[in-house]
């Protein structure tokens, strides 16, 4: 207990001082709490932009892989004409399903792709130019699908990226010949392709494209030589006859 | 030289035309680019006859790519993405 005045005044204060630090301790301990958690939140944010930017980017670069692959169905719009292997070149598209196709590969290509990009520019021309022949009824792609997808390098920045991806892409077609012949052709083949992307309004969209020729040419999937059974079916060097009946020499 | 597209009825044509001999040049761009000074690829008329992979009747090329040999001058049976590719004809006249 105190004895005087002067031990009471002392002991005030330092009671007072004392409930003082308590308070700065719970502040400090309070704006450390909310500096953690504002970091980890920036931290959360940061971790769900970048999964954002790699999910959009690496969608983005799927559909540009391959123009084929990505817009050639034009039956599975409406379904009126059948799909798969059982389709033919006399069902006729219908009118509407090749516009359908052809604005959705365009709204798509124009979200995707930078204005600047001259690549992406020749690839739009490239599948109005592919839509055209199957309105024509040249050919048709009955079915298309990409496989064995392999992101070699994904380097995402604040506004830019590089992709380097390779993968297998397939398609079914039917064709018809100058003898009216519908022949069936399944081919498959690898790539590997170098993305560049920019950040545009707030979306990623493609600057360019480049195929590396020598690592596409190095893919197992593109060594597959035709089997022997295979080659035994071909006949070089004989004059070509046509089902018509129409010969054409080969020299 | 010549330049055909996938919208293009020979691009599909066994034959491409009756004007195809062995030796002729044909020349490729895989990006859609029919400027001559961007063909990427090239193949030769070998022969005619029967595409080691679809067995379709026609012209054949090579070409130094594995998976392009023994293949149809317009690589139907072989190229997944017909959308993207332009084909340059040349025919170097043996008059020359």
């Amino acid at each position: 207990m105190p004895t005087n005045w002067k031990q009471i005044i002392t002991m005030g204060t330092l009671t007072s001082l004392t409930s003082k630090n308590k308070h700065l301790r719970y502040a400090s301990v309070a704006l450390v709490a909310a500096g953690v958690f504002v970091a980890g939140a920036c931290l959360i944010t940061q971790r769900v932009d970048a999964a954002a930017d790699d999910r959009e980017i690496k969608e983005i670069v799927m559909i540009a892989f391959n123009p084929s692959v990505s817009f050639g169905k034009i039956e599975h719009i409406s379904g009126t004409v059948k799909s798969g292997p059982s389709s033919s070149l006399s069902d006729k598209l219908a009118d509407n399903d090749v516009e359908t196709a052809r604005k959705n590969a365009k709204s798509t290509l124009a979200r995707i792709s930078h204005p600047d990009c001259v690549v992406c520019a020749m690839s739009a021309q490239g599948v109005d130019d592919g839509l055209t022949g199957e309105a024509k009824g040249f050919f048709r792609i009955v079915d298309s699908g990409t496989k064995d997808v392999e992101w070699q390098q994904v380097t995402i920045g604040e506004n830019t990226a590089a992709v380097t991806v390779s993968a297998t892409s397939w398609i079914k077609t039917i064709s018809r010949d100058e003898f009216g012949n519908v022949n069936e052709s399944a081919p498959v083949d690898g790539a590997v392709k170098i993305f560049n992307l920019t950040k545009m309004n707030g979306h990623w969209v493609i600057t360019n494209i480049v195929t590396d020729q020598i690592a596409t040419d190095n893919l197992e999937i593109n060594k597959k030589q035709p089997s022997e059974a295979q080659k035994a079916k071909s006949i070089p060097n004989k004059p070509l006859v046509s089902p018509q009946g129409g010969a054409k020499s080969t020299n | 030289m010549d330049v055909v597209r996938s919208s293009d009825a020979r691009y599909w044509y066994a034959y491409d035309n009756g004007n195809m001999w062995q030796g002729d040049e044909l020349f490729y761009n895989w990006n859609n680019d029919s400027n001559p000074a961007n063909i990427n690829h090239m193949g030769v008329q070998t022969y005619g006859g029967a595409s080691a992979y679809n067995g379709v009747v026609g012209d054949r090329e090579d070409q130094h790519n594995n998976d392009r040999r023994g293949a149809r001058w317009n690589l139907t049976d072989v190229n997944s993405d017909p959308f993207s590719t332009v084909i340059f004809e040349m025919r170097i006249d043996n008059a020359n």
